[in-house]
């Protein structure tokens, strides 16, 4: 197979930006290939300048689109993952929250875990709040985690997970809140748990949406690639009116809120770029 | 080594543009739409800025508004590139903050001249 | 909710309230509600609201809002006008009517859009804004609609394209047409090419890129020594271009026989500083040229080589002859093999047909 010459791979990642939001460096373009192959073969297409047309004018319920999608992103879950913007969050969007908020003696922190699955990333926060905010006791911290699947929500519930789920919660943080169980398994210390509050809630229930209000921050990520553009829109639609002014969003790292709405503010914190409401 | 970035939603206007950039002895990156040369441009510094007007999301009158928000960019040249030749459309453009407004097709040594002359005034 | 407080939310101080009035408009799917929410976009100042006014208008199925999108066409807004494109994209076909009635404006900018609208809606019935936009006056819509036709594969233009291809003066412009041919020509389009563009060197700065690509697109079998030529001239530049042509010319014609002289400029190539995924090509190509008793001797001494990449290379080169027995030794030399990569190379070689 010819390698994917630089301009249909520029064609194929610009639709893949234009209909899901997602954003791929040119260093990708290996980790592409080898999944567009995969397409290919199944679509008996037999170039890559033809793949980007199928995608681009042959594709009109976009199913190509979602299978590609399934195959570049990975459903897996763990805790602490995307460690960069963890690490942005925490280091640098965290302070600018909490500093005037403890300023004005308002010592409340509210953020929105959207798509939460089986609790890996509320979970993750809860142990970032308790590591980072040497204070935490004296703050009414609430993370709400929410999720369409009720078997997701029930594993949350449990909090008990294998290692392939914790094998990068940084070692110091190990101890202090994952109790080893039997067989493997790790449990999240109820010190922590209870930092998350779960709910089940359907992100394109535009009334149960309207409830969720005042949060710090919002993270959804690598759930909105799954919807398609008429309804990712309106889910951070929601998104933008479910956050205080000031609060800050974080989708996947690969993807874009630009593109689905401008209505935010790029900023630069150090090597991370982030999205805010004004 | 000066870098460019060239926001234009047409592939092949991204690709001439880029050609003449490069040309002219300078490096280039490019963006489809003006939030995607924002995060570019956010990301990393550029000497000097060409966008297009007309491009979905965010056009680029709203893309030089924000930019010049940005200190890094406080100085930087942005040369708007466009097919709108009105007076208004161009007094958009300075508004918003651009330096230099062109009007489509492109003439390469205009946009060469053009350049050279902005990096040159810094 | 009752209609006053509606109307109470839409001016509401707080841009939450006036956000989910809008919203809510957007569900009535009453004429009433799209003239409200056009309306509120000369004085709704949050752009944040504005857009969900759009996302709301994009929602209500009724012509009402098509007439308003296509009327914002020539609004000197540019958010406006680049969301009312949007949404009419979003419409589809029944875009068409609003879009063909705004094609005669005497604003070419408005033209333009029009076509950029209809560029982003698959459908037979904005095909006339295409024939329209190719015969334009004015240049920049003429430009446009090449792009588009061209990503667009619309084959019917071809002649057409050429005709422009042929008298275009505006550099801009003879690359726009240029392009499409690419994706749109014939053979007969390389007649085309050749009349404007007789020879490499008579291609203008980076067109030449395109120039070679169509010779490896719609060359002749009697024409592989232009690929000769233009790899003896070369700057370095065109190395690449010329080699992904090459494969593609050998795609159509299949083995062609190669010069005495063109194939020692393809071994002083193989040992010139090449980008690796060019070296790896340009190996698999020699594979593909006729007489074949040379170049698979010349592939196996490469084997020899301390080079990793002309390794890989020989490997693709050779399993490209196809040959059962350099297949075969070329399974007795992977005993040999050190490197893992290369034996496995080597391995893929079983299930060769």
């Amino acid at each position: 197979m010819m390698t994917l010459a630089l301009k249909d791979f520029a064609t194929i990642r610009d639709e893949v930006y234009r209909k899901l939001g997602l954003y791929f460096e040119d260093t990708k373009v290996y980790f592409i290939q080898k999944r567009i192959e995969k397409r290919m073969e199944t679509m008996a297409v037999k170039s890559f300048a033809d793949y980007g047309f199928l995608l681009r004018f042959g594709d009109k319920e976009g199913k190509e689109m979602q299978a590609l999608a399934n195959l570049i992103t990975t459903n897996e879950t763990y805790m602490f993952r995307e460690f960069e913007q963890l690490q942005a969050f925490a280091d640098h969007c965290l302070p600018m929250v909490l500093k005037p908020r403890e300023a004005a003696n308002d010592r409340t922190l509210r953020i929105w875990s959207a798509g939460c699955s089986s609790g890996e990333e509320p979970y993750t926060l809860a142990i970032i709040l308790k590591e980072v905010m040497h204070d935490h006791r004296l703050w009414d911290i609430n993370i709400k985690a929410t999720d369409i699947d009720q078997v997701r929500l029930e594993m949350a519930r449990r909090a008990v997970y294998d290692e392939r789920s914790v094998h990068e919660v940084p070692p110091e943080y190990f101890d202090r809140h994952l109790t080893r169980l039997a067989a493997g398994y790790f449990g999240i210390k109820p010190e922590t748990t209870k930092l998350v509050e779960l709910q089940h809630l359907n992100l394109s229930d535009r009334v149960a949406m309207r409830g969720m209000r005042q949060f710090d921050f919002i993270f959804c990520r690598n759930v909105l690639i799954y919807f398609d553009e008429v309804s990712r829109k309106a889910v951070v639609d929601h998104f933008y009116n479910a956050l205080k002014p000031g609060g800050f969003i974080f989708l996947g790292h690969s993807e874009s809120i630009g593109r689905i709405s401008t209505a935010f503010k790029l900023l630069r914190l150090g090597p991370h770029l982030v999205y805010r409401k004004e | 080594m000066t870098k460019v970035l060239i926001i234009d939603d047409s592939p092949l206007t991204r690709e001439f543009h880029s050609h003449i950039v490069r040309d002219a002895g300078f490096t280039c990156v490019t963006a489809a739409d003006g939030m995607e040369g924002l995060e570019k441009a956010t990301a990393d510094q550029f000497q000097i800025i060409l966008t297009d007007i007309n491009m979905q999301g965010m056009d680029g009158y709203e893309f030089t508004r924000r930019l010049r928000q940005n200190p890094d960019y406080d100085a930087v040249p942005i040369i708007i590139v466009s097919t709108e030749a009105k007076d208004l459309d161009k007094q958009k453009g300075f508004s918003a903050g651009a330096n230099l407004y062109l009007v489509k097709p492109t003439d390469a040594n205009r946009m060469i001249e053009s350049m050279k002359l902005l990096l040159g005034t810094r | 909710m009752n209609i006053e407080t509606l109307i109470a939310n839409l001016i509401a101080e707080d841009e939450t309230d006036r956000s989910y009035a809008v919203e809510d408009l957007g569900y009535a799917h009453t004429a009433e509600s799209v003239a409200i929410l056009v309306g509120l976009l000369a004085f709704e100042q949050s752009r944040k609201v504005r857009e969900t006014i759009f996302t709301a208008l994009e929602r209500i199925d009724r012509p009402e809002v098509r007439v308003h999108m296509a009327m914002l066409l020539d609004s000197d807004d540019a958010f406006l006008r680049n969301q009312a494109v949007a949404v009419l994209q979003r419409k589809g076909a029944a875009s068409a009517t609003v879009l063909l009635a705004r094609m005669s404006d005497a604003d070419p900018d408005v033209r333009k859009f029009v076509l950029d609208t209809a560029a982003g809606i698959s459908s037979p019935e904005v095909e006339p804004i295409f024939d329209a936009a190719i015969h334009d006056q004015d240049i920049n819509v003429v430009i446009a609609a090449l792009e588009y036709l061209g990503e667009q594969r619309k084959t019917r233009f071809r002649s057409a394209v050429e005709k422009i291809f042929l008298r275009a003066r505006e550099p801009m412009l003879a690359c726009a047409a240029f392009a499409a041919l690419l994706q749109i020509g014939d053979d007969s389009s390389w007649r085309c090419i050749r009349q404007r563009y007789p020879t490499a060197e008579s291609v203008p700065g980076w067109e030449l890129g395109w120039w070679i690509r169509a010779l490896g697109d719609f060359g002749l079998p009697g024409e592989l020594e232009v690929f000769h030529e233009i790899l003896c001239n070369h700057d370095g530049k065109v190395v690449s271009d010329t080699i992904d042509a090459l494969e593609r010319f050998q795609g159509r014609h299949g083995r062609v026989a190669v010069t005495e002289g063109f194939w020692n400029l393809l071994r002083e190539l193989i040992q010139a500083p090449l980008a690796a995924e060019d070296k790896l090509q340009l190996l698999r190509v020699v594979g593909g040229f006729r007489a074949p008793a040379a170049i698979a001797d010349y592939l196996f001494s490469l084997l020899d080589q301390p080079d990793r990449i002309l390794k890989l290379g020989a490997i693709e080169g050779i399993k490209r002859l196809g040959q059962p027995e350099l297949l075969a030794r070329l399974q007795s030399w992977r005993s040999a093999a050190t490197d893992p990569e290369v034996a496995e190379a080597i391995g893929d070689c079983e299930n060769q047909p």
